[in-house]
């Protein structure tokens, strides 16, 4: 017997999965439609039906990212309640089927899912508001604006995998302990950011967002100097951020591993 | 079948739950585990089941270290805890969702013993009622036919004749290749069900003996009927006095397990030494 992967185990737990659960995930997927319908229609009608790509992009990181965020951190929800973690934790099954069952949902399902709800809701609005007259909105061209939405399911790796480790970390409270966590994490980064500029550079450093260039300047000398990142720094960030997402899902493995009850 | 050798656990390392245990149990018998409240019962079950890690030793089922969670393992392992949580499916949806993890899961005995137990098998099981539940889970556990069946307070929630027809189930199902361990408060629950007692006592297996064992070696009388000479504890009630005794006559008596329990957690050395 394959104690580590066996794909026909592996379907059946995803179909027992599926069976448990998919009633709470059609009624979440109506809900994000709701919310979606709601807030998009009310931006369109309130500017006269317009409806501008930046708007639509706003709209897609910030659902793209809350909304994964909050399902990603409940996938393992069963594991942090001890009436539920006996029977999950001892269905004849390896931990990596257990991971790659909550995997798929959280990251591949969930994605399809929120791009097709999405761009449904968002020709919809557009259309309606197109009725008006002087109104040309148009719908985000994925061929022109590839970078961004490249950017936005990198990033969204990224946030998925926070909250994937944070899932299994946290007992309680996942989505919000997770958040906290990843908050406390970037002002310690900001707050150590300058005084290790500082100390490359030699000189004073301005307040600046990390990954978001560098402000130097000398004191009593104005201007400042503003060192902005260039192509290839883009290029490290992306594999930087590739390379924490999967730390964070190995690290999500190991820590399903030795999850106890 | 199950060998747990020098186990010890703790959920701190300050305070220990049990150290250095050791335990063999094997296959073919229902094992009574009994303890005080806090005694750690449930946490050994899960040491067994794998649930916990220990901090020194193993729980080996088969080979099998508990504490690896392989497939294999878990597959000749049931564990219906004291608290359940029902999907909402049916009896039936849920053995068509879970009952192919188990390789041996009879079908026909799991409808044969829904049907004994009085449980609907269309009704959601999370509709239920807790001793309902409880039922079906039962029912789910013997069907699956692993060769471990660990139940913990399975009587917790059961009416009467519930637990009658719990009692004839699980004697019926018992066979040379499976092990069941139940752990409870109730001890007279147990009652012409289990056939070796394990008492856990602070941090250690104080007691681990065959129920034939005890009735051949102690006897269970009132105080009148008991020998003075023999007599290694008395428990007294409202309708006089009974003793455990040393049994030299080789008359039978029937096991009072809460007496017994009571001498051994109290401290009479004495009872457990007779038995050695």
């Amino acid at each position: 017997m394959n104690n580590i992967f066996n794909a026909q185990r592996f379907f059946k737990l995803l179909n027992k999965h599926t069976r448990e659960h998919y009633k709470t995930y059609l009624i979440s997927t109506a809900v994000l439609i709701g919310i979606l319908s709601l807030l998009m229609g009310c931006t369109a009608y309130l500017s006269g039906g317009q409806f501008g790509t930046n708007a639509q992009f706003g709209y897609f990181y910030i659902f793209l990212f809350l909304c994964g965020a909050i399902f990603t951190s409940m996938i393992f929800a069963n594991l942090g309640d001890k009436k539920k973690s006996i029977p999950a934790l001892t269905l004849p099954v390896s931990n990596l089927e257990r991971f790659v069952v909550g995997w798929i949902y959280s990251y591949l399902i969930f994605q399809v899912i929120f791009v097709i709800c999405f761009f449904t809701i968002d020709l919809i609005v557009i259309s309606v508001g197109n009725m008006n007259p002087g109104v040309r909105n148009v719908l985000i061209n994925s061929d022109e604006n590839s970078d961004k939405l490249l950017m936005a399911f990198l990033i969204f790796g990224l946030v998925h995998a926070s909250a994937f480790f944070g899932a299994i970390f946290f007992e309680k409270m996942q989505f919000i302990k997770t958040m906290f966590s990843v908050f406390i994490v970037l002002i310690i980064l900001q707050l150590i950011n300058i005084p290790l500029i500082n100390f490359f550079f030699k000189i004073s450093t301005r307040m600046q967002p990390i990954f978001a260039g560098v402000s130097l300047y000398e004191t009593g000398k104005d201007p400042y100097v503003f060192i902005r990142p260039t192509a290839d720094s883009y290029h490290v960030l992306m594999i930087m951020c590739l390379l924490v997402t999967l730390v964070l899902w190995a690290a999500t493995f190991f820590k399903l591993k030795e999850k106890q009850v | 079948m199950i060998e747990i050798k020098s186990l010890t656990f703790g959920y701190s390392k300050n305070s220990l739950l049990f150290k250095n245990l050791n335990l063999t149990l094997k296959a073919g018998h229902i094992y009574g585990l009994l303890g005080k409240n806090g005694a750690g019962k449930s946490t050994l079950l899960k040491n067994i089941a794998g649930l916990v890690y220990p901090l020194e030793g193993h729980c080996k089922l088969n080979q099998y270290n508990a504490a690896d969670r392989l497939p294999a393992f878990l597959q000749e392992l049931f564990f219906i805890p004291e608290e359940l949580f029902m999907p909402a499916l049916t009896a039936l949806q849920f053995m068509d969702s879970t009952a192919h993890f188990y390789p041996n899961f009879d079908a026909v005995q799991f409808r044969k013993m829904l049907n004994q137990f009085d449980v609907p098998d269309h009704k959601q099981l999370h509709k239920l009622s807790f001793g309902q539940q409880k039922k079906a889970m039962i029912c789910f556990g013997l069907a699956t036919n692993t060769s471990l069946l660990i139940m913990d307070e399975p009587t917790n929630g059961l009416d009467i004749p519930s637990k009658i027809q719990f009692r004839k189930i699980i004697a019926s199902s018992l066979t040379e290749e499976r092990c069941v361990i139940i752990s409870t408060h109730q001890v007279r629950d147990l009652d012409s069900l289990i056939d070796t007692l394990v008492i856990l006592h602070e941090k250690e297996i104080v007691f681990n003996n065959s129920m034939d064992d005890i009735a051949e070696r102690l006897q269970f009388t009132t105080a009148a009927q008991a020998n003075a000479a023999d007599i290694l504890y008395t428990e007294e009630n409202t309708i006089g006095v009974n003793t455990i005794s040393i049994n030299t006559a080789q008359n039978f008596s029937r096991v009072d397990m809460e007496m017994l329990f009571n001498a051994i957690i109290s401290g009479h050395q004495s009872i457990t030494e007779s038995l050695k």
